[in-house]
């Protein structure tokens, strides 16, 4: 048997096993066959300060069939330099809206009615913006601001991520 | 106390990914028996990653497309996509999609080996 005709005989081989083995989804794709995923949140929170942030994110779908709320100081999941927040179970199929309680202040939404597919896409609902500084930082420059979000910080490029 | 940002999705998935790793690794030793020792498991595993990357890279992101592209790198060699020009012809023709181009890299890559 010749290597041309191994390698032949090895891709006719492959290509069955493939077709038992591997699935139409994404790569990458953690959906289960109910068509539920996780949704997770990154926060531009350092795991040294996340303890001591109470604020927490309420994730619901719009029918009301999803509801789950996470407290970033107990439930957040550690990362190099920031934290996450992760909604197990989240069904592919329906809208969210995302909602920011914090700790100290009115809540308020950051998503309405996004699709779980464009969540990672969607552009954050602009919080009114407080009467800048010519001096401050612009808002994609803070890393980490103090305070109460009253009056709200208008945060920018943020996203959402599944 | 905190801002959001958009991050890359890849650190997210990446327990999902070496599930996905893992049994590309299986069936790698299963039919590529000879390369799979010629690599070693290290080796097939490198090669796995880049070819989920390059795979990405032509919209092929399906599990079943994104094996069949790795089976091919393994006969052809890893830039082949680039190096083969009629597998070049096939990711640049606009009419196909991702999963018709990876039927027809692998019947073309049938025929080549």
């Amino acid at each position: 048997m010749s290597g041309e005709q191994s390698d032949r005989e090895s891709l006719a081989s492959a290509r069955r096993d493939a077709d038992e083995v591997f699935w139409a989804r994404t790569v990458g794709d953690a959906a289960d066959p109910c068509g539920k995923k996780p949704l997770w949140i990154r926060l531009a929170l350092t795991p040294k300060d996340a303890p001591a942030c109470h604020d927490r994110f309420e994730v619901k779908s719009t029918d009301g069939a999803y509801r789950k709320t996470k407290t970033v100081s107990t439930d957040h999941l550690v990362n190099d330099e920031s934290v996450d927040l992760e909604f197990s179970d989240a069904f592919v199929d329906k809208r969210y809206d995302i909602r920011v309680i914090p700790a100290q202040g009115a809540p308020y939404f950051i998503l309405r009615d996004v699709p779980f597919g464009q969540l990672g896409h969607a552009p954050l609902d602009d919080e009114p913006a407080p009467v800048a500084q010519s001096d401050d930082p612009k808002p994609e420059e803070v890393q980490g601001y103090a305070g109460p979000p009253q009056p709200p910080e208008r945060r920018r490029g943020g996203g959402v991520l599944v | 106390m905190f801002k959001m940002r958009r991050e890359q999705m890849a650190a997210f998935r990446e327990d999902a990914l070496r599930g996905f790793e893992d049994r590309v690794a299986a069936h790698v030793q299963r039919c590529f028996a000879r390369r799979w020792s010629a690599l070693q498991e290290d080796g097939v595993r490198g090669l796995i990653r880049r070819g989920v990357e390059r795979a990405a890279a032509h919209g092929i992101v399906a599990e079943r497309d994104v094996c069949l592209f790795i089976d091919l790198m393994l006969v052809f060699g890893a830039g082949f996509d680039r190096e083969q020009a009629w597998a070049r012809e096939i990711l640049e023709a606009p009419a196909l999609d991702p999963s018709a181009k990876t039927r027809a890299l692998y019947a073309h890559g049938m025929e080549e080996a």
